[in-house]
């Protein structure tokens, strides 16, 4: 395959070993360098006329040293052997200064990736910038074809990078990946009401994303059903969040999983592991090989490689996100997860083929589906949720009109807990995976 | 460092004379993008330095120090804009992205003279150009967040952990438009967080506030703190005891200074010259209509000595200003970059920023706050009967096209016959920003910026940012809780 990347992958491994060596002769007693080479471009149309069409090529080279148990990090995108001398001497100084830290140092080499696996990752595509304008022209024609909607934004983009990350202990492997997707924003009014909605898919190969024109007309259908909005009272309902705002609890659950707020003790979930957080019938799982899958990694950014495994099961929270330093530091096996979660999904031994968005409104029966969330409020240290949310009001399983401007509140643990279905309306973003989530009941605020 | 040298001096010694260049490189550049059919081009070259520390756990375990260069070329044809950057500044890479931004021009050119660069000097400084990496050593760095550590744990025994970091940036930049204006700035950071857990039982809070600026640590007192840092327990210690919040309208009295940021997502987003020119802000048209209660008045001041918003030159290279958003209620002018302002046919406003070389300039705001009222903040307070009184907030965001914000309170009270009542937590305040700025009713005299940890999204960009305000009461406003 032609090299698109300043680059190929011995090229890095020899600049990585340069890092390395310079750093063990200023003086540190382990090191990690990571180097990432980017290529990309992006046509962004608005109504017709190019808002920019911009084309990146970057770089950047990290180096982290250890003096025993002290350390010191340097970034850099300079690649010069000049920079490379001056890195490894900026981190060995730094690495003077910082304390001992105990849970400091390298993965032990048994963790380390020994094959990492081709998880059919890089799919590159390169089109010259007249495709991309076309293919955003195709994204505002989907948006076209709705009287009430107007683009605010289209975009294509075409990106390709490859990693490679080496220790001073004879770890050294690397990878390409490819990402490419369409966006397109819009916004719709009817007479004084005015709202924005938003769209995206993206993939690794350029053959399996959606037609662009498909891109801006679901940004438009929703847009322009979200016009119908008339207000409701306050109250407590059963709350459906579709598949696309539910990502947003599967989130919450793996921040509040992750090995800083765990060693730190700010995750509500910390003395929870072994016990139910969810029903009996809800099963999470982590994937990082699944092939082309978007969270997908041969191994982590300290070259661990994660597995297959159960982080909630049958509702009982197993699992946490863990790399080498959180997992020294709680004193648990390390779950390869420097750098976060990989694939993530939710799923209900409830949820039965046929299970899509009208039947599980009419398991909602009357309350509120939720389609957007904002605002910042699901707090981790105690699991306190409160958020603005747009959505749909229903009735007898039939959408009546749009919401918006309410205020969703609860705790996380207990909105987890009081799931009653998940929905077979699978939908995947980035590294999550989901159906649509059925809460029993919420407090819902309105005006 | 030399701070007899002007920023034009450091610029072309920092950015320029490493990479074997010279200004006429950078004219022969913008002549390569302008010989062909394009309105206007520019050229900003820019350097950062970086370091940073943190504390936790008791220790100081780790730092990191980065450094940055690169330059971006943008080629505009009225509102359509073609960018290249590049993290090498080199002769080559120039041409290369001349070339490459090229595909943005009608056909044909128009054969123009050759640029000659005429540098812009005499800017009014908002700060210096000391470095604040260089203006203190590592021990006496380490010594600081150790010694906030020690103070807050000192302050009460239910603090169970202190997380402190220093941030200090310095950066240059050199910009040149195709008119031949050339504009440098040096622009030091530095920025200092707090963040404490404290329990009880097996009860947990936390708070967190900082201290930033364009500075060095000459600016960090240590009464300001000292007053940190009590504020950060007092506020993780009094959530201890908050009871849930209640539901519903209310009448909201906001506290002073960060809570602000209020102002800048649900009216200051909504005055940026990109979003009123393309009509996606409610405020797009309303020139000189009233979108305001009377007694309000909010401006966007880029010129304030050393804050985080300030700016001697923006990223266009225009001079920083005071731009009178809104005056006793009336719409008076929005913020503007150099394109849009072109195209709105007004002046442009020092508006014009961008996260880095790699990223296209818009429309952002610089330090934008609401101007002092006259009331007494206890008469404020006094003259609710029941409702909710916001210290502290949380984050927030706003639909500049419905002109719906939310945000969380971070501190808040309830008001009950006019005193503060029980602490409340979890509230999370909406409304429809138009509406909620007729409904406030007054306006302290106790004006309040932000102790400079604000920081500004937009498109994907981040540039650090001020917010302020002084106390004011919102007559209703939605407030969502569990109680």
């Amino acid at each position: 395959m032609n090299n698109l990347f300043p680059h190929d992958q011995a090229g890095l491994d020899a600049i990585t070993a340069a890092l390395l060596d310079a750093a063990r002769r200023h003086g540190a007693t382990d090191a990690v360098a990571s180097v990432s080479e980017n290529k990309g471009q992006t046509a962004h149309l608005r109504q017709g006329r190019i808002r920019a069409l911009s084309r990146e090529v970057s770089c950047g080279l990290s180096l982290a040293v250890y003096i025993g148990q002290r350390q010191g990090h340097t970034h850099s995108t300079d690649f010069t052997p000049d920079s490379l001398e001056e890195m490894a001497r900026a981190a060995c100084a730094i690495a003077q200064h910082t304390q001992e830290d105990p849970f400091a140092g390298l993965p032990d080499t048994d963790a380390l990736c020994k094959t990492p696996l081709d998880l059919d990752l890089y799919h590159p595509w390169e089109p010259d910038s007249e495709t991309l304008v076309t293919l955003a022209r195709q994204i505002e024609e989907g948006i076209a074809d709705w009287p009430e909607a107007a683009s605010d934004g289209a975009w294509a983009s075409a990106g390709q990078s490859q990693v490679r990350l080496a220790n001073s202990r004879g770890f050294s492997a690397g990878y390409a990946q490819s990402y490419h997707g369409f966006t397109a924003s819009v916004l719709a009014a009817r007479d004084d009401i005015r709202c924005r909605e938003f769209w995206h898919e993206g993939g690794r190969r350029q053959g399996e994303l959606p037609a662009a024109k498909q891109i801006g007309a679901q940004a438009a259908g929703r847009a322009i059903s979200l016009l119908d909005q008339r207000p409701i009272a306050s109250g407590e309902f059963p709350v459906l969040f579709d598949a696309r705002s539910a990502i947003s609890l599967l989130q919450h659950l793996c921040q509040a999983i992750s090995g800083r707020p765990l060693y730190m003790k700010t995750s509500f979930l910390g003395e929870r592991f072994g016990q139910p957080i969810f029903p009996e019938h809800i099963d999470v799982i982590e994937d990082p090989f699944i092939p082309g899958a978007l969270a997908s990694q041969p191994f982590d950014t300290e070259g661990i490689s994660a597995s297959r495994r159960v982080l909630v099961e049958s509702g009982v929270l197993r699992g946490a996100l863990l790399g080498q330093y959180s997992a020294r530091r709680l004193g648990l096996p390390v779950t390869g997860n420097a750098g976060g979660n990989t694939n993530v999904q939710i799923a209900s031994r409830l949820t039965r083929p046929d299970d899509d968005l009208a039947a599980m409104l009419r398991k909602l029966g009357t309350g509120l589906m939720v389609t957007n969330l904002s605002g910042e409020g699901a707090r981790l240290i105690n699991g306190d949720y409160s958020r603005a949310a747009r959505g749909f009001w229903v009735e007898r399983g039939e959408i009546r009109h749009a919401v918006d401007g309410v205020t969703i509140a609860g705790n996380l643990l207990e909105m987890w807990q009081s799931i009653a279905a998940i929905g077979a309306d699978t939908f995947v973003s980035g590294a999550f995976s989901t159906g649509s989530i059925l809460l029993s009941r919420m407090h819902v605020a309105s005006r | 460092m030399n701070s007899a040298l002007t920023p034009l001096q450091l610029a072309q010694a920092g950015l320029l004379a490493p990479n074997g260049l010279d200004v006429q490189d950078l004219s022969r550049t913008l002549d390569a993008v302008m010989a062909h059919a394009v309105d206007a081009a520019d050229l900003y070259l820019q350097n950062s330095r970086h370091e940073s520390w943190s504390l936790e756990g008791g220790i100081v375990r780790s730092s990191s120090f980065s450094r940055d260069q690169g330059f971006g070329l943008r080629a505009l044809d009225q509102d359509q804009s073609a960018f290249a950057f590049s993290q090498q500044i080199s002769h080559a890479r120039l041409l290369e992205a001349a070339a490459s931004v090229r595909a943005i021009a009608r056909q044909g050119g128009e054969g123009r003279a050759a640029i000659a660069a005429h540098p812009s000097l005499g800017h009014p400084a908002r700060y210096d150009t000391q470095d604040p990496l260089a203006s203190r050593d590592a021990q006496a760095k380490i010594a600081l967040l150790e010694r906030i550590d020690r103070q807050a744990r000192a302050l009460d025994s239910r603090v169970s952990e202190v997380n402190a970091s220093l941030n200090c940036a310095h950066e240059t930049i050199l910009v040149m438009r195709q008119d031949g204006r050339l504009v440098a700035d040096v622009r030091p950071m530095l920025r200092l967080s707090v963040f404490v857990i404290v329990t009880r039982g097996n009860q947990r809070e936390s708070a967190s506030s900082g201290i930033g600026g364009r500075f060095t640590f000459d600016a960090v007192t240590e009464e300001t703190l000292d007053a940190t840092l009590r504020q950060v327990v007092d506020e993780a210690l009094i959530k201890l005891d908050a009871q849930p919040s209640p539901s519903g309208e209310m009448a909201v009295v906001i506290g002073p200074g960060w809570p602000g940021m209020l102002l800048h997502e649900a009216v200051g987003h909504g005055f940026e010259g990109d979003f009123t020119r393309q009509g996606s802000s409610i405020y797009s048209g309303r020139i000189g209509q009233q979108v305001a209660a009377a007694g309000v008045t909010i401006v966007d001041n880029g010129t304030l000595p050393g804050h985080c918003g300030s700016l001697t030159v923006d990223d266009e290279g225009e001079a920083s200003q005071e731009t009178v958003l809104i005056e006793n209620g009336i719409l008076r002018g929005f913020m503007q970059d150099g394109m849009n302002a072109r195209l709105s046919g007004v002046a442009p406003t020092g508006n014009g920023r961008r996260q880095s070389y790699a990223h296209l300039p818009m429309p952002r705001m610089t330090n934008t706050y609401m101007r002092a009222g006259i009331s007494d903040p206890q008469e404020i307070i006094a003259s609710v009967k029941s409702g909710l009184y916001l210290a502290n907030l949380g984050s927030g965001q706003v639909d500049i096209v419905s002109g719906r914000f939310t945000f969380q309170s971070a501190l808040a009270y309830r008001i009950e016959n006019g005193r503060l009542g029980a602490p409340v937590k979890g509230a999370t305040l909406t409304g429809h920003g138009p509406e909620v700025m007729q409904r406030i009713s007054m306006v302290g005299n106790d004006l309040a910026l932000d102790p400079g940890f604000a920081t500004c999204g937009k498109a994907g960009q981040n540039v650090p940012v001020c917010v302020g305000q002084p106390t004011l009461k919102v007559d209703r406003l939605l407030v969502g809780g569990t109680a």
